[in-house]
């Protein structure tokens, strides 16, 4: 097992946002993570990747316990992530954003960070999102869907073993959100990475995701195959009890 | 040279010392006027040396970057818990105790401060310091390093999670900046003969707080361009001297609101943020 | 023993006069996201206009009271056209706006102070005798003058009538809508310019009110009068957090008593750096200061 979540609780005040939610992700595995709005994905994310501590629950990857370990460290475990609503740095270049997760990777593997390696590597990674005339610009000058793909390239950039993007395809066109998840399995393909989504077109999820997890109220209410999961009753219901 | 122009180049130098130490505290986050403060720790280090320890200014000058090693990164903690303007105004109150404490202590020679201070100071001093400070300064913002401190400064969160240990960086900055503040105090002690309270409060603050901005923000070489530009408009407009007080007020009003990074923001157009470009494609391109 | 407690009545007339000229800068700050240094030279102004109209012309002190105030106020607005308004037409974030604003109106400040250094040709001056005839009152061994009891209930009235009109009219609810957020106040239909206006100008007038009142106190100014209360106009509203008027007044005579009956018993390093302490201190145990609610923390 790559990842296993075991039990992780969090609150907010009086508010339970994640509720002893398990799950496991296999090396290489894309799953996907649908819930209604505020059924905590986010929340799990953000534990997952320690950008707060867990109540509760343990989180392992290959075994290991990272539950304690510094945000920081996670990198170095080969764990990386995009953000709900973009978090690119905006005084930086699109390439010096990119850049900042090659030279994180490089730290990880004790590779020396040089400029030269670090600069080529870069550009590869522009290549092969199609973004490589943006390098030089800051990024709030691309449209919502380039920042995007960006965001993605800086996520994918530290070479990791598994990546958490949180709502890649929202704001994206239907062609956008094609050729995105056309660019993931790809780099699934070739790198063996293992892939967690979160996001809310059903559509598009399921055309890259082997198998979805959902969430509603903070609790896993569905797991298994795309068509199981979408059709459970439990999941309909909670997705039609909140858009009702 | 004229004995003006090169006093008033001198002054350039040690404020420009200042004012890259608060710069590399803006470019990672922390709004830090700490380093005026640390001025002082180093000038009254210099002045007691000088005439209380009876040691040379060598070990006097050692016993102020001891402390500032120890103690700067220790003013930097509280950027952890409070950001942007609160933090400004924690270091401001730092560097007016500092102020508050040397003009009661008997020891440092209260409001009067401390007279007799060798007149040692002269332009190569102050020019292999500067060299030697840019040079820190450069490879602090330059390549991973600078790109990882840049990020702390813009998204501490996402920075972490980019593998980049903000918290450490901002304490070794801080202890970096110390250090040049120290540095700076020295210099300028042993450049004017004595040091007083007066010389290191609200004033020296407001001062290097505009060498700053006018500069720009973000970049080290920003300081160097306001703190030359600042400390020489006396002497450039001299029929304006002395409304230099309204000129630099102005100054600062037009700048941060026309031209918020600043004169070399203006320059900064023109910075490579591509990355090299390999030679193929630069041919390819012409 | 009666050292002590007329140390305490100074401290009271002291405080008083700390609590009005946080006040303005406490308003803006809640409202504008402005921390405004030139508000020392508003505060500065209503002195100098004081001084000026007392020695050159024969206006009887209400009317000169009137004019200090709407002196303060436009000079309020001045500022806040060449320094603040510019930074709202950007839609800065809020940290962008306050280390922003922070420097435009540090800039304002400078251009001010050097102004007034200069009109007054760098010299204290005297308030005019005939404007204010002190008188003192003697209950045993304490000593309590007029210009005291001036000070105190018009620092009293104003704080009160600044405190209903932001607690309980049409005016302060929507002041208060619109510094919880301009857009969502924008939504509900607050005009929000005139409203930023209205406010620069009272607080304007405050400031200059209090100049005066120390003016008076004092009988004397000079350019730094409002520069020299700055710090501890901050330590007050860091204090008070945003928008509380208790927190305000607490924050007013800790300084005002730190600095009166903390002088017996203090040793002067403490009781000199007891602004930069507050600060320090209350800072860094309650970042939103003591009566500030805590802002909920983005994702
Ligand atoms: N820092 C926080 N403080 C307080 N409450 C929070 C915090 N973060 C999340 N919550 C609450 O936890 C719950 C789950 O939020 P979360 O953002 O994880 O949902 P989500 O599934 O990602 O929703 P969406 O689809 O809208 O992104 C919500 O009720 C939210 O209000
Ligand atoms: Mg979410």
């Amino acid at each position: 097992m790559l990842l296993e979540a075991r039990g992780l609780h969090i609150a907010f005040g009086g508010v339970i946002a994640v509720d002893e939610v398990s799950f496991t992700v296999k090396a290489g595995e894309i799953l996907g993570m649908v819930g209604a709005n505020g059924s905590g994905k986010t929340t799990c994310l953000n534990m997952l990747t320690r950008l707060i501590a867990p109540g509760r629950g343990a989180m392992m990857l290959d075994g290991q316990d990272y539950t304690a370990l510094a945000p920081d460290r996670l990198v170095a475990l080969g764990i990386s992530r995009t953000f709900q609503n973009l978090r690119l740095f905006k005084d930086l270049s699109v390439a010096e954003n990119v850049a900042l997760g090659v030279q994180a990777g490089m730290q990880a593997k004790g590779t020396p960070r040089r400029e030269r390696a670090i600069w080529a590597r870069v550009h590869e990674l522009l290549d092969m999102g199609g973004i490589r005339v943006h390098a030089g610009v800051l990024p709030a000058s691309l449209p919502y869907g380039t920042q995007r793909v960006v965001e993605i390239a800086r996520a994918l950039a530290s070479s990791p073993r598994l990546v958490f993007l949180d709502e890649p395809f929202a704001g994206m066109s239907s062609d956008e959100a094609r050729m995105l998840s056309k660019l993931l399995l790809d780099v699934r393909e070739s790198s063996g990475m293992a892939l967690v989504i979160v996001d809310h077109n059903v559509e598009v999820l399921v055309s890259v995701a082997e198998r979805l997890i959902a969430l509603a109220e903070g609790r896993v209410i569905a797991e298994g195959a795309a068509a199981a999961v979408l059709s459970d009753p439990a999941v309909v219901r909670s997705y039609v009890g909140t858009d009702v | 040279m004229d004995g003006e122009w090169s006093a008033t180049l001198l002054l350039c130098g040690i404020y420009s010392l200042v004012a890259i130490a608060t710069q590399l505290g803006i470019i990672c986050g922390a709004f830090s006027l700490a380093p005026i403060g640390w001025m002082s720790v180093g000038a009254y280090a210099a002045a007691l040396a000088a005439t209380k320890w009876q040691v040379g200014g060598a070990t006097g000058l050692a016993i102020g970057v001891l402390v500032a090693v120890v103690f700067g990164p220790l003013v930097m903690l509280p950027v952890r818990r409070i950001s942007g303007l609160y933090f400004a105004l924690v270091s401001l109150a730092f560097v007016l105790v500092i102020q508050s404490v040397v003009s009661h202590m008997d020891y440092t020679g209260r409001a009067l401060g401390i007279f007799g201070v060798p007149l040692l100071t002269n332009l190569w001093h102050v020019g292999i310091a500067l060299v030697l400070v840019c040079g820190v300064a450069a490879f602090m913002t330059g390549g991973w390093r600078g790109r990882a401190l840049r990020a702390a400064g813009q998204d501490p969160k996402v920075a972490y999670s980019m593998g980049v240990n903000v918290a450490n960086l901002q304490l070794v900055v801080g202890a970096i900046s110390a250090v040049i503040g120290v540095v700076a105090g020295f210099l300028y002690a042993h450049y004017v003969g004595y040091v007083d309270p007066t010389q290191y409060g609200f004033a020296m603050v407001v001062q290097v707080i505009t060498m700053v901005i006018i500069g720009g923000r973000g970049h080290w070489m920003g300081a160097i361009i306001g703190a030359f530009l600042i400390t020489s408009l006396p002497l450039i407009l001299r029929p304006l001297a002395e409304w230099r007080d309204v000129v630099n007020g102005a100054l600062l009003i037009v700048v941060a609101v026309l031209l918020p990074a600043g004169i070399f923001g203006v320059f900064g157009l023109f910075r490579r943020r591509a990355g090299p470009v390999d030679p193929a494609e630069a041919k390819a391109g012409h | 023993m009666y050292l002590v407690l007329q140390q305490c009545l100074n401290g009271l007339v002291l405080a008083s006069d700390y609590t009005l000229f946080a006040l303005g800068l406490s308003v803006i700050w809640g409202v504008l996201k402005v921390l405004n240094l030139a508000h020392a030279e508003l505060f500065t102004a209503g002195g100098l206009v004081t001084v000026m109209l007392g020695a050159n012309t024969g206006l009887p002190l209400p009317v000169i009271v009137v004019i200090a105030a709407v002196a303060g106020g436009l000079l309020s607005l001045l500022v806040d056209t060449v320094a603040f308004w510019p930074l709202r037409l950007k839609k800065l974030n809020t940290e962008e706006l306050e280390l922003t604003s922070l420097i435009t109106s540090l800039g304002a400040s400078t251009i001010l102070l050097s102004l007034v250094d200069r009109i007054t040709k760098h010299a204290a001056q005297p308030l005019p005798p005939r404007l204010f005839t002190v008188m003192t009152w003697r209950f045993g061994p304490l000593i309590l003058t007029n210009a005291q009891v001036l000070v105190t209930l018009t620092a009293l009235v104003l704080t009160l009538v600044t405190w209903w009109v932001v607690r309980r009219t049409q005016y302060g609810r929507a002041l208060r809508g619109l510094a919880f957020s301009p857009d969502m106040a924008r939504v509900v239909g607050v005009r929000t310019e005139p409203l930023f206006r209205w406010t620069l100008f009272a607080c304007g007038a405050l400031a200059a009110i209090a100049g005066l009142l120390l003016t008076i106190l004092l009988a004397t100014m000079d350019a730094y009068s409002g520069a020299n209360l700055m710090l501890k106009g901050i330590a007050i509203i860091v204090l008070a957090g945003s928008g509380s008027i208790l927190g305000l007044l607490l924050g007013a005579f800790i300084l005002g008593f730190g600095e009166t009956v903390g002088s017996l018993f203090l040793p002067s390093v403490i009781e000199s750096s007891l602004p930069f302490l507050v600060i320090l201190v209350v800072l860094l145990i309650r970042p939103h200061g003591l009566f500030g609610e805590s802002e909920s923390v983005r994702t």
